[in-house]
């Protein structure tokens, strides 16, 4: 759906973005000084770090190690918890003007349910939930779901049933069939679905003659990643008719642009920014840049036309 | 080059005047200096000793706003690897000249980069980010540190005043050249090597030896390992140790949760909630060393 705010303006799912460009789970801060309109201009909203029911410590050791052109993470969701994020958090960053995505991830369902109650009774304070299905970092965790196409569309019809909101679901790679998973999540009512989260890699460290990674694996993000992640995107556009957010080693205008046509309505940037924070800036200008260049007047009609 | 202030001067830091971090002391100022990412254009370049480089860089937000404590991360090149970021702990600002040094090792392809970066060419440089050293608790205050983490000792020597000791521990006598920078702008500096072959022999925390450090602050920065030693000789004595501690890092701004340390109040950030800590508040056995 064209929109006639800006050339950039799209649609994702029901969360009108100003800016195709997200800050995905887990790499922004709640720190004032990274919300201040210098950064928030160029992204259309903020992504929460993945938020789970009761606090979580997450993982011990080492939780990042830099591979070529990537980084390895295994963090396991470090949060305070569901409660303190919507009593706390939630109203302090609502206050800051930009739409705010939850980053929402379940062990159980149980757990999600009580979270999307809770986010069906906040309904002015909530813009959009990202369906974490896909958590590579966990022993219990939610990819055990996002690898399944039943059970991501039964997580999806749990939150659907509760929450009449735009609701996106992040999809793993670790998936054997993708757009099998894509499609159950849009027969379950997923209003979007975010491709994706990161891939499974390891890590050993030769001087230790062991694995860096107290679980051995972590998530590898990262330009590394890049070419995979356009390929689901390639692949999950062409299954399903609801939105797709490409996620995965964006770390240019370039990349974020062949991941809109491949198909992706917007898309999130993660590692990039730990490398340099003006990437947000970038894409948005470059995006801009590229609706002139192809003398179009809205990015959407370039939504595609690689295929 | 700094100014050293000079040893005994009664330093602002004890009652701790100029003890507010970067960020908040800019906003009660007004002008708001953020974490970004800054250019920082390279002026001055030395090897103090074989691999290990002191940098001087031009950038006007991150001189004025640093205070000990502080660290930059280095973009190191502009293409995606390496991908992630330097953090080198700030040696010296100085807010009227808009520069800011660094001093470190080269231990890896990030680092290599930067040593082998020419005068004049510019840097993506963010910060300033970290927690600062916090107002000593004590009058008397004596100083540890192994090898290159001095730089942050240093930088809170300039802005606090010279040390009772500075107590420095080395590898061996290859470190010489070292030294002697080190002791040129700390004559408190008393050096200590593993071997022996220069300076004492054995750890810098060796020269709290024997000492009565009920009334003592102590800073402290080193490898992990060190600091944990030094803690679990001298917690029970000293009130007041404050540390420096170094984690792998992702983001350096709070964001990854990828450098967190087990503390007593829960596995906090070392990039936004340290890099300084008070040891008895670090869970040193959980510390991944």
């Amino acid at each position: 759906m064209s929109c006639t705010c800006n050339a950039l303006c799209v649609d994702a799912g029901g969360l009108k973005l100003r800016v195709p460009v997200i800050p995905a789970s887990g790499t922004w801060s709640y720190e004032d000084d990274l919300w201040k309109d210098d950064i928030a201009s160029h992204v259309g909203a903020f992504c929460s770090k993945a938020i789970t029911r009761d606090p979580c410590l997450g993982n011990p050791g080492t939780r990042v190690w830099e591979t070529p052109s990537g980084i390895l993470n295994s963090i396991g969701l470090q949060n305070e918890g569901f409660d303190h994020f919507m009593e706390h958090r939630l109203p302090v960053l609502k206050k800051r003007g930009t739409p705010v995505v939850l980053n929402i991830c379940m062990q159980s369902d149980g757990e999600l349910a009580y979270m999307m109650d809770k986010i069906a009774e906040a309904r002015e304070l909530v813009d959009c939930v990202e369906l974490n299905v896909s958590c590579p970092n966990t022993d219990h965790g939610c990819m055990s779901c996002g690898v399944d196409p039943v059970l991501t569309a039964n997580a999806t019809q749990i939150a659907r049933k509760r929450w009449d909101g735009p609701l996106w679901v992040k999809l793993t790679p670790q998936a054997p069939d993708n757009a099998a998973v894509a499609r159950a999540a849009e027969a379950a009512g997923a209003s979007a679905v975010v491709v994706a989260n990161t891939w499974l890699g390891m890590a050993i460290d030769t001087k230790r003659a062991a694995p860096v990674f107290a679980r051995r694996v972590a998530g590898l993000s990262g330009p590394a990643v890049f070419p995979l992640a356009l390929r689901l995107v390639w692949d999950v556009a062409g299954a399903v008719k609801i939105p797709v957010i490409g996620c995965g080693g964006v770390d240019s205008a370039d990349a974020a642009l062949a991941m809109i046509m491949a198909g992706a309505t917007a898309v999130e940037v993660g590692a990039a920014l730990f490398a340099g924070l003006d990437v947000l800036k970038d894409i948005h200008e470059g995006l801009a840049a590229a609706v002139e260049r192809f003398g179009v007047s809205h990015i959407t009609e370039l939504r595609g036309k690689a295929r | 080059m700094s100014k050293f202030a000079r040893r005994g001067t009664i330093s602002p830091y004890r009652d701790g005047r100029i003890f507010v971090s970067a960020r908040a002391a800019a906003n009660q100022q007004g002008g708001i200096e953020l974490i970004r990412d800054y250019d920082s254009r390279l002026t001055g370049k030395e090897e103090v000793s074989p691999g290990i480089w002191h940098l001087t860089f031009l950038c006007q937000p991150i001189a004025s706003e640093a205070r000990p404590g502080n660290f930059v991360l280095f973009k190191t090149t502009g293409v995606s690897a390496p991908l992630l970021r330097r953090p080198l702990g700030v040696l010296s600002a100085d807010p009227k000249r808009g520069t800011f040094e660094v001093l470190f090792r080269v231990v890896g392809a990030g680092t290599d980069l930067l040593a082998h970066a020419v005068v004049g060419q510019t840097f993506s440089a963010r910060g300033p980010v970290g927690g600062v050293f916090k107002p000593y608790a004590h009058s008397r205050v004596q100083a540890v540190a192994g090898t290159l983490g001095i730089a942050p000792l240093l930088f809170l020597r300039e802005r606090a005043g010279a040390f009772e000791h500075l107590f420095l521990g080395v590898g061996n006598a290859s470190w010489k050249s070292f030294a002697d920078w080190v002791a040129a702008r700390a004559p408190e500096t008393v050096l200590y090597s593993d071997n022996g072959s220069i300076g004492r022999k054995g750890f810098s925390i060796a020269g709290l030896e024997g000492q009565d450090l009920s009334g003592v602050s102590l800073v402290c920065c080193g490898p992990n390992p060190m600091m944990k030693a030094l803690y679990q000789k001298y917690g029970a004595s000293c009130d007041d140790i404050q540390v420096s501690l170094e984690k792998r890092m992702g983001c350096g701004y709070g964001g990854c949760y990828g450098c967190v340390v087990d503390t007593l109040t829960g596995r906090r950030r070392v990039c936004i909630d340290g890099p300084v800590f008070q040891a008895r508040e670090v869970k040193w056995d959980e510390l991944h060393l």
